[in-house]
């Protein structure tokens, strides 16, 4: 898509009716299907598709939390159970703050 | 090619032990990950600092590394000798990298890394869960491109019309002299209607360049909005604070409310009460459920004047009101209960 010859890039939301099989996730993010069915297990990941891990699919909106959690992982050596809940708290300190910003500003 | 100081990076001595290396990182690592951090320059730091760990963790990498000698200065120029790395026992593979069934994605570490450690140095082979540009390609598959993530600042009409809007990105690099910046990019992008506070839109093959013949990978940006001045946001859902007049609430009127698509009317019931909240079901972000929008009514009493003073003083006389009656007495039973007890 060009306007005046400028290139313009189509962004999609990254949501929870796309889905990726188990083994495009993996690619992707270079992490191993065992991790994936270890945070299937804690809960912390919910699989579409069929009760076999091979048939397994994931909302794209998965991508970035599974990235964030490998990075814990990778970076700061902490467990999986533990990147798990540090997630869970980064996502609720992220709408708490979003939340304050939009009430802290001054209406007028 | 620029030489990198593992130790300056990390903050410690040359002579410090794995264990003190270990807690520098720890410690610096809580400062600078990207996920928790608050410091600016998160990013670049944690880049420059995870390299640094690479070398320094690894006792055969370190003492490869010290052999160097102690003189370099950091970004001064620099040529790997020409012996690099002979004389030097490895271990067989495994147990270098962070964690073994773990993650593979790295950052893109400096030439000077990749040359003196990377998968085509004497430290390349054998070495296990570590992925590096140069070393993908020499074992000869086809690789996809690092994925990207950015955070975007996007105005309120941005989500609710959708559109293209210039965005400004810093995407780090390396400098010469082994820093690691960050350099500004700036995409046109047609932001998606009905997007929302902390999604992600995905923008595919903006990220890193695929490896042998890989596909590109995919630039994420993580969607923020700036407080708008009328419209509070929570997730599809709209809040407005609506000021209006004493009779207005008392006597139901019809009045104008602003709403993302412009204003409606909306009829109060009659007596309505000032923090009451209202809905305008559907006036919300798009969505597949499209966002509700609440008003939550303010009373604003008329500006003072000796006019509006007569109006409140005929009030008073005429209104037999006291609004804190019931609060009264309910203070009041406290007050007896506590002095009964004590």
């Amino acid at each position: 898509m060009t306007t005046n010859g400028e290139r313009i890039f189509e962004a999609r939301v990254v949501d929870e009716t796309t889905s990726l099989h188990v083994d495009e996730l993996c690619a992707r993010l270079r992490i191993e299907r065992q991790w994936i069915v270890e945070l299937v297990e804690l809960g912390a990941l919910e699989p579409r598709g069929g009760s076999e891990p091979s048939a397994w699919a994931f909302p794209l909106a998965d991508v970035p939390r599974l990235r964030t959690m490998a990075r814990l992982v990778e970076d700061l050596g902490v467990n999986l159970p533990g990147a798990a809940i540090i997630l869970d708290l980064v996502e609720e300190r992220r709408r708490l703050l979003a939340q304050l910003r939009q009430w802290t500003t001054e209406s007028g | 090619m620029r030489f990198k100081d593992y130790y300056e990076v990390m903050g410690v001595q040359r002579g410090a032990t794995q264990d003190e290396i270990k807690r520098a990182y720890r410690k610096l690592a809580r400062k600078f990950h990207p996920d928790v951090s608050k410091e600016k320059n998160a990013e670049e730091r944690f880049k420059e600092l995870q390299e640094a760990y690479e070398v320094l963790k690894d006792p055969e990498r370190r003492a490869a590394y010290d052999q160097l000698g102690a003189n370099w200065r950091q970004g001064q120029e620099f040529r790997p000798p020409p012996d690099w790395g002979k004389g030097f026992e490895f271990s067989a593979g495994g147990g270098r990298s962070g964690a073994g069934r773990g993650p593979h994605e790295r950052a893109d570490f400096s030439d000077f890394f990749s040359e003196l450690f990377g998968a085509r140095s004497p430290f390349g082979a054998g070495m296990r869960g570590f992925e590096e540009t140069g070393g993908r390609s020499s074992r000869g598959f086809a690789a996809a491109g690092q994925d990207h993530v950015a955070r975007v600042e996007l105005d309120l009409d941005d989500a609710y019309r959708g559109g293209a809007r210039t965005i400004d990105l810093r995407t780090p690099e390396l400098t010469p002299d082994g820093h690691v910046t960050a350099k500004p990019r700036t995409l046109r992008v047609s932001i998606p209607a009905g997007v929302v506070e902390g999604q992600q839109i995905r923008l595919a093959g903006q990220g890193s360049p695929g490896i042998g013949g890989g596909p590109a990978g995919d630039l994420y940006l993580e969607v923020n909005f700036r407080p708008h001045a009328v419209f509070k946001l929570d997730g599809r859902d709209v809040t407005v604070q609506l000021p209006v007049a004493p009779w207005e609430a008392a006597l139901g009127e019809t009045v104008s409310v602003p709403t993302l698509g412009g204003p409606v009317e909306m009829k109060l019931p009659a007596g309505a009460r000032a923090g009451q909240r209202l809905r305008l079901r559907g006036r919300g972000l798009p969505g597949p459920t499209p966002g509700d929008q609440y008003v939550v009514l303010r009373i604003v009493l008329p500006p003072d004047s000796p006019r509006s003073r007569e109006f409140f003083e005929r009030m008073k006389r005429e209104l037999p009101f006291d609004p804190r009656s019931e609060w009264q007495r309910e203070a009041g039973e406290r007050n007896t209960q506590a002095s009964s007890t004590s």
